[in-house]
């Protein structure tokens, strides 16, 4: 008897703290349906008298939030694509060939998980500048993947290290290279934490504003996260279409979400442990 | 197998193109930092050498700088204190053996995947004065008098912002601690069960001190996130009104892509650097005890 009223009391507290986390949400998502009498006048937690898709529409065609999904996707694959290749080599190269300056490689990439980004980003302004790349998306992208290839080298590195090389071996018999045997033998065994990666890497590119606000001066190259954040400067009265434009681009995170929540405690997990 | 591993050209091909990038667009340009931090520069005339005049300027003259460190150290302690202890009690909450907990700890977690900048706009609609939920709610609470414009006033900017992030990271921690304590064996359960300590003397004797090496980790990780702090602020508040939600970062940003001032723009973000690694050195020897065995 004891026993149940305790663990209802802590249902409730969970309840509670669990409405805590999503009320603001909720708000967000009926606002994306009402207008700015319902929202101003309504009751906050009441759902929309009349659904107003309109805001989508709006928000997906005349705020140009179409344009700054695709932005967004493209940095995202490209990035994805390029770190999840170039990390997995490196590991590879750093925990199975034999050369001198592994150790220093390592502890130079180090470096990368520790200091703060903001600590390269007026050197790669210039640097962008320089080369002509301000202003398209590659100002972006070779960034991010540089600033997301030490942590995704770190824990490629982890797993292969306590990999069996039995298969690697059996490989080189049949008469496989380096190269074939990489390919063909190792790259289907990262799969597990190659897909830690990839959702670390994911969120990191798809949520980053600080480089997008610096590097990126074209308003037809923004990605989500910058153009909402102007969207909200010129939309400062309509809070129904904002509201649309961030239920959109939180959409593909909340599938993610959906899809691999194991996969993303993991990847948390082990991504924190690192840092 | 062993004379293939070493191929020069080989190990090249796997490591070269990575580290090419790695080096041109992060790495190199940390050490350009340094370089900047000792000039005056406004990105387009010629660089003039001042030595440690920058730095001179961040502790003496910079008046928004202590402030911005002052703020810094608000949401460190935020991060800690608060932040920290509500995460532990989510952590041990999702962690007993009841129906539906993998919803909670969902629940407790889909914040954090959310950016930075979604969850700011979103919040500084929830404290808006006139389209607010935040002042609505407390209409209707009857507690009209408390609405006001929670972003707007210098006395209530910070709490704000640092009760947003609380809002959004509280189930970071919640993660980390609970797969720190699902990496508890349950036997010393048992044996404490044994000797009595069962609830509350459970999680004092046993799971604080087994976890001991993960409380480290979030520890470092939050005060590292709190110096780091920008988006939030940059999207809420734009460091104001009148500085009181300034950050380092913020002022870096500020100093060298709206003033033009690059050298000390560069000389912020040295001490942010050597700020974040230095504690995170310090609280790493501090908090580094004997393992604990039982």
């Amino acid at each position: 008897m004891l026993k149940t009223t305790k663990n209802t009391g802590i249902y409730l507290l969970m309840i509670l703290i669990a409405v805590l986390q999503l009320f603001p949400l909720y708000w967000l998502v009926v606002s994306a349906f009402k207008d700015n009498s319902e929202i101003i006048g309504g009751v906050v937690w009441a759902l929309p008298t009349e659904w107003r898709f309109s805001n989508f529409s709006e928000a997906w065609v005349s705020a140009k939030v179409n344009q700054y999904f695709f932005n967004s996707v493209s940095v995202t694959l490209i990035t994805l694509f390029c770190v999840l290749l170039l990390a997995s080599m490196m590991a590879y190269a750093l925990t199975r060939m034999r050369f001198k300056y592994n150790g220093l490689i390592l502890f130079i990439l180090l470096m990368g998980v520790m200091v703060p980004i903001h600590a390269t980003l007026i050197p790669l302004f210039m640097i962008l500048k320089n080369l002509g790349l301000l202003s398209s998306r590659l100002s972006i992208i070779l960034p991010y993947i540089a600033v997301n290839l030490p942590i995704g080298v770190y824990m490629l590195s982890a797993f292969l290290r306590s990999m069996p090389k039995e298969l690697e071996e059996a490989a080189f018999i049949d008469g496989c290279g380096v190269v074939k045997s990489f390919f063909k033998v190792v790259l289907p065994l990262l799969k597990p934490p190659l897909a830690s990666v990839a959702i670390f890497v994911f969120l990191a590119v798809w949520n980053e504003l600080l480089m997008a606000a610096t590097f990126i001066q074209k308003e037809t190259l923004r990605t989500l996260p910058l153009g909402l954040m102007n969207f909200s400067g010129q939309y400062s009265i309509s809070w129904g279409p904002l509201a649309a434009a961030m239920v959109i681009s939180t959409l593909p995170i909340l599938l993610a979400y959906v899809l691999f929540s194991d996969q993303m405690e993991k990847s948390f997990t082990a991504g924190a442990i690192l840092k | 197998m062993e004379r293939a591993l070493s191929d020069k050209k080989l190990i090249a091909l796997f490591l070269v193109p990575g580290l090419t990038v790695f080096l041109i667009f992060y790495f190199v340009p940390i050490l350009m930092t340094a370089y900047y931090s000792f000039q005056e520069w406004d990105g387009i005339n010629p660089m003039a050498f001042v030595g440690l005049d920058n730095y001179t300027k961040m502790f003496t003259a910079d008046k928004s700088f202590w402030k911005a460190v002052w703020n810094s150290v608000a949401f460190l302690l935020t991060g800690v204190f608060v932040q920290l202890p509500l995460s532990f009690g989510l952590a041990l909450l999702v962690s007993r053996k009841m129906k539906g907990r993998k919803w909670f700890r969902n629940i407790y977690f889909f914040p954090v995947v959310m950016s930075t900048t979604m969850v700011s706009l979103l919040w500084v609609k929830i404290y808006d004065p006139n389209i607010g939920m935040l002042n609505t709610l407390l209409e209707a609470a009857h507690l009209g008098s408390w609405a006001q414009a929670w972003l707007g006033d210098t006395k209530t900017a910070l709490l704000s912002v640092l009760i947003v992030t609380t809002w959004h990271y509280v189930g970071y921690n919640m993660l980390i601690l609970f797969a720190g304590i699902q990496g508890i064996s349950e036997q010393y359960y048992e044996a404490a069960k044994l000797d009595g300590a069962v609830g509350w003397k459970a999680v004092r004797y046993i799971t604080l001190p087994l976890l001991s090496d993960v409380l480290r980790i979030c520890v470092v990780l939050n005060v590292i996130y709190a110096l780091k702090t920008f988006e939030s602020v940059y999207v809420m508040t734009n460091g104001g009104p009148l500085h009181s939600t300034t950050m380092i970062a913020l002022k870096m940003f500020q100093e060298a892509f709206l003033k033009q001032n690059f050298g000390y723009g560069s000389a912020l973000a040295v001490f942010m650097v050597l700020e974040c690694l230095i504690i995170a050195w310090v609280l790493n020897k501090v908090l580094t005890r004997e393992k604990i065995e039982y």
